[in-house]
């Protein structure tokens, strides 16, 4: 039981971040990014592979990682987002364009790094070694993942009570009369994605202790990130946390109880039948002001 | 367009293409290309399906792959391990395909486009998961082996005569496509696409439709599972990798989203590539990726649209302007009495209305004046159902709409048009009125579907009736052109029509004045007072004020939310108080001075 309950928590942590950033890309601009995994598998795997044999300070891996998925995300806004955005603004070219970027990608780094899985430690001082609490037993790791969790939703709801923060959520709102108020919604995109990317590689380098650094990592995140997402109200981050804690704990129970290899077709079957029932999410408004 | 008008004209090009495709085995020895041949025709139904829910219902699937994954093997376990024949095998591959299908598009009911992107994704994972864990129905990685082919009175369909089979499958599939995409339907699919408000407007359940199509498209990817299933004879969990979907995606994107030929060029131009990319096969994910991203950001319209704008170069005709208003007679209704009690409306902190009151006896014209962001618009979204009240309650003939949807509402002769008119893009003018009829439309979907003659009469008379419709606000010569031909008043005008076509009891005009000419202006004029002499009750909200005094019985003015005046023209536009706070106290300062 306490075993379901930490990993079930671990998990929820890793998918909630995910669910973070897709958020932080969603709000403003109401774009689901689907290349969101594969940014977070670039990251798991460049600060893996800068960090390997203790080439390089973990920090200073994890710091260029970010940087550097920061600047694809930024890419893919100008190349597969901005130019079909600007065609159509209503229409959604943008699923798949942003998914061809997603495969692109995806395809570039399996070119590149080959299938198998890399190690990447847990940040120092934390260890994943597991310590004995009584009752259950956790890694110095997993609590740490836990309580960053928390501090980054938190953090992120901070935000958008700023003036920044309020703008962007002004565009969400209403594209075009934000323009007239002085805000630019291009730049504001461009701005959300290189924050979604950077908190995408932060989950892909927090997600590599506990799941390895492997090309395979950002297709399985992705579909985590939007079964939370989906359950959780998207653009909702507290939804985001409790449905994360959710399907982790449906996944950690349906693993010990069933097996390992049923654990996605029962999670989606939960989440469906969620859905089924509140389509909305469970934080998420139904439609807002739209005529 | 492509809409599908069942003209001869629209069927030269696809029978010719039919006759030159069912002609083509003759001209073939080897028995692989027969086979490519017949898989290109496979992989054709599972695009057009596709096409129909991405392409005109903008709905897109990542997963359907998966879906021919499930009609194969429903197909391979009943034949093979049931013993069923071949057609037995098909039966179940699309019951369990469209079963699927339902169970992805149910939650759709209110979710956006995005969602099903995902959850078909999922689904595909899940699917692949799926045919691995259950090893004991579907035998893992080995695959099932030995699906017998198509009989038919005891003779096997093999060869030539599988092709033929399919291809015929695939061109009947077309038939009833096209049917159904120059339906109501299709109307519906393409409004839900480009303007859910619109379709809501129209009457349309939009969810039942989105699900509709899910099932219809889902429908034919299983046939073409059962037929996969059939010409391979043996099918692995490899057949279905996630490949398998993308390639679908690219085949109707290149061919042309939302273009009837679309699937055909698509996979006329791309079948053969998975198997000429045999040596690339590592390359080839990337290579799709890259073809998609490159036809999605310079040629979203991709082959089939190339060649309409080909075409529409060389045959190009002047655009007519606006004719005279309101020459035919348009049939007569019973107006409705709209009564608004208390009602108030608040949004996050802003409270956009309060406590407003209001009585329309049937048959009149009420104006709704007041300066920006004094709630007008809100109101009309109240009355057409499109929010819910906060407080109070809106009776239309006595009967309060709380319970009513926006749809509900507009079947029950309640409709409106939009402050920026809100027309389909991909329908020409004639078009977008007849979509207005949608509710009354009475053909059913099979007969739709099979072309039957009581279905094409209605067709046509729904053609006549939106004629009468355009005659009756002075768009008649503008029927055929384009919605992004038509000028802004023109569009104004073509949405009153495709409002009036629904025999509006209520009919609501959220600012029909603004941004026309002085010319149009007086055609509106007119218009609108024709419309109330049919008994239909007008509500209309508007910052043109002398259109106000000329039409309306009554006025009601509100400022910050409340009512401030309500009474004659007359009374209303003399008001100090109404002066000062429509006009401010400066302006007004000014004009006494």
């Amino acid at each position: 039981m306490g075993e379901i309950f930490v990993e079930g928590l671990t998990m929820a942590s890793i998918y909630a971040i995910v669910a973070v950033s897709f958020n932080i890309i969603y709000r403003p601009t109401n774009i689901f990014n689907f290349a969101q995994g594969d940014l977070l598998m670039v990251g798991a795997l460049l600060a893996a592979v800068l960090a390997r044999g203790n080439s390089m300070p973990w920090y200073g891996a994890a710091a260029i990682a970010i940087v550097a998925v920061m600047l694809l995300a930024i890419l893919i806004d100008l190349v597969a987002v901005s130019p079909v955005i600007k065609r159509s603004p209503h229409g959604a070219g943008w699923i798949i364009s942003t998914l061809a970027a997603s495969i692109i990608i995806h395809e570039i780094a399996d070119k590149l790094a080959g299938p198998d899985p890399r190690v990447l430690p847990a940040p120092p001082p934390l260890q994943t070694s597991l310590i004995d609490f009584g009752v259950f037993s956790a890694s110095s790791f997993q609590i740490g993942l836990v309580c960053f969790t928390c501090a980054l939703v938190a953090a992120t709801e901070l935000f958008y009570r700023t003036r920044p923060g309020r703008a962007v959520r002004a565009i969400a709102e209403d594209r075009e009369a934000s323009l007239l108020r002085g805000i630019n919604p291009a730049r504001v995109t461009l701005l959300s994605f290189a924050a979604g990317g950077a908190v995408a590689a932060i989950a892909g380098i927090l997600a590599a202790p506990i799941l390895f650094a492997s090309t395979s990592l950002g297709g399985m995140l992705l579909l985590k990130g939007f079964l939370v997402v989906a359950v959780g109200g998207i653009g909702s981050n507290s939804g985001a946390i409790a449905a994360a804690l959710i399907i982790g704990m449906v996944e950690a129970a349906t693993a010990r109880v069933l097996t390992p290899g049923l654990q996605e077709a029962v999670s989606f079957a939960v989440v469906l039948a969620i859905l089924l029932v509140r389509p909305q999410g469970l934080f998420g408004t139904a439609m807002g002001r739209s005529v | 367009m492509a809409t599908g008008a069942a003209t001869p004209s629209h069927l030269i090009a696809p029978a010719a293409a039919g006759v030159a495709l069912a002609g083509l085995p003759l001209l073939v020895t080897s028995d692989y290309v027969l086979f490519l041949l017949t898989q290109a025709a496979v992989l054709y139904l599972v695009a057009l399906g596709l096409n129909v829910l991405t392409g005109y219902g903008g709905i897109t699937s990542i997963g359907h792959g998966a879906l021919v994954a499930v009609g194969a093997y429903a197909t391979g376990i009943a034949t093979v391990d049931h013993g069923w024949p071949f057609w037995g095998g098909m039966a179940a591959a699309i019951l369990s395909a469209s079963l699927c299908g339902l169970l992805l598009a149910l939650p759709a009911f209110r979710l956006s486009t995005w969602y099903f992107a995902l959850i078909t994704l999922g689904f595909g994972s899940v699917v692949s998961g799926l045919i691995m864990e259950l090893g004991w129905l579907t035998y893992g990685f080995s695959g099932i082996v030995g699906i017998p082919l198509p009989e038919f009175f005891g003779a096997t369909v093999a060869g030539r005569n599988l092709f033929w089979l399919v291809a015929g499958t695939g061109f009947g599939a077309f038939l009833v496509t096209r049917n159904l995409i120059g339906s109501r339907f299709g109307r519906a699919l393409l409004a839900i696409k480009e303007n859910p408000l619109a379709a809501m407007s129209a009457g349309v359940r939009t969810g039942a439709v989105k699900v509709g199509a899910f099932v219809y498209s889902a429908a034919l990817a299983g046939i073409a599972g059962a037929f996969f299933a059939a010409n391979q004879s043996v099918i692995t969990p490899d057949d279905f990798s996630v490949h398998f979907s993308i390639y679908f995606l690219l085949v109707i994107v290149l061919g042309g989203l939302g273009n009837l030929h679309g699937p055909l060029l698509g996979t006329a131009a791309f079948f053969l590539l998975p198997y000429l990319m045999t040596g690339l096969q590592e390359w080839r994910l990337l290579i799709y990726a890259v073809g998609l991203l490159i036809l999605m950001i310079f040629f979203p319209q991709g082959l089939a649209g190339l060649l309409a704008l080909f075409a529409r170069r060389i045959g190009r005709h002047p655009s007519p302007a606006t004719t005279a208003i309101a020459k035919a007679a348009i049939p007569r209704v019973n107006g409705a009495q709209l009564d608004i009690d208390t009602v108030g409306k608040r949004f996050g902190g802003v409270q956009a209305l309060s406590n407003v009151t209001l009585a329309v006896p049937s048959g009149t014209i009420h104006g709704i004046v007041g300066p920006n962001g004094s709630g007008k618009t809100t109101l009309v979204n109240l009355i057409s159902g499109f929010y819910g009240p906060d407080g109070g309650e809106i009776h239309i003939d006595g009967i309060s709409s709380a319970a009513v949807s926006a749809s509900g509402l507009a079947r029950q002769g309640v409709r409106r048009t939009f402050q920026t008119p809100k027309l389909i893009p991909d329908l020409s003018i004639v078009e977008n009125v007849m979509f207005g009829a949608y509710s009354d439309e009475r053909a059913s979907l099979s007969s739709i579907a099979l072309g039957l003659p009581s279905a094409r009469r209605e067709a046509r008379e729904r053609r006549a009736e939106a004629m009468s419709y355009l005659d009756f606000v002075g768009l008649a010569a503008q029927a055929d052109m384009s919605v992004g031909e038509a000028t802004h008043g023109q569009q104004r005008l073509a949405e009153i029509a495709r409002a009036l076509v629904g025999r509006p009891r209520l009919l609501l005009l959220d600012e029909p004045a603004a941004g026309l000419s002085m010319a149009e202006l007086e055609g509106l004029r007119e218009t609108i007072a024709a419309i109330a002499a049919t008994g239909t009750t007008v509500v209309i909200v508007e910052h043109h004020l002398e259109l106000i005094a000329d039409l309306c019985a009554r006025v009601t003015v509100l400022d910050r939310g409340r009512v401030l005046k309500e009474g004659t023209p007359a009374q209303v536009f003399a008001d100090p108080e109404v002066l000062a706070t429509y006009m401010g106290r400066r302006a007004l300062g000014t004009e006494t001075a």
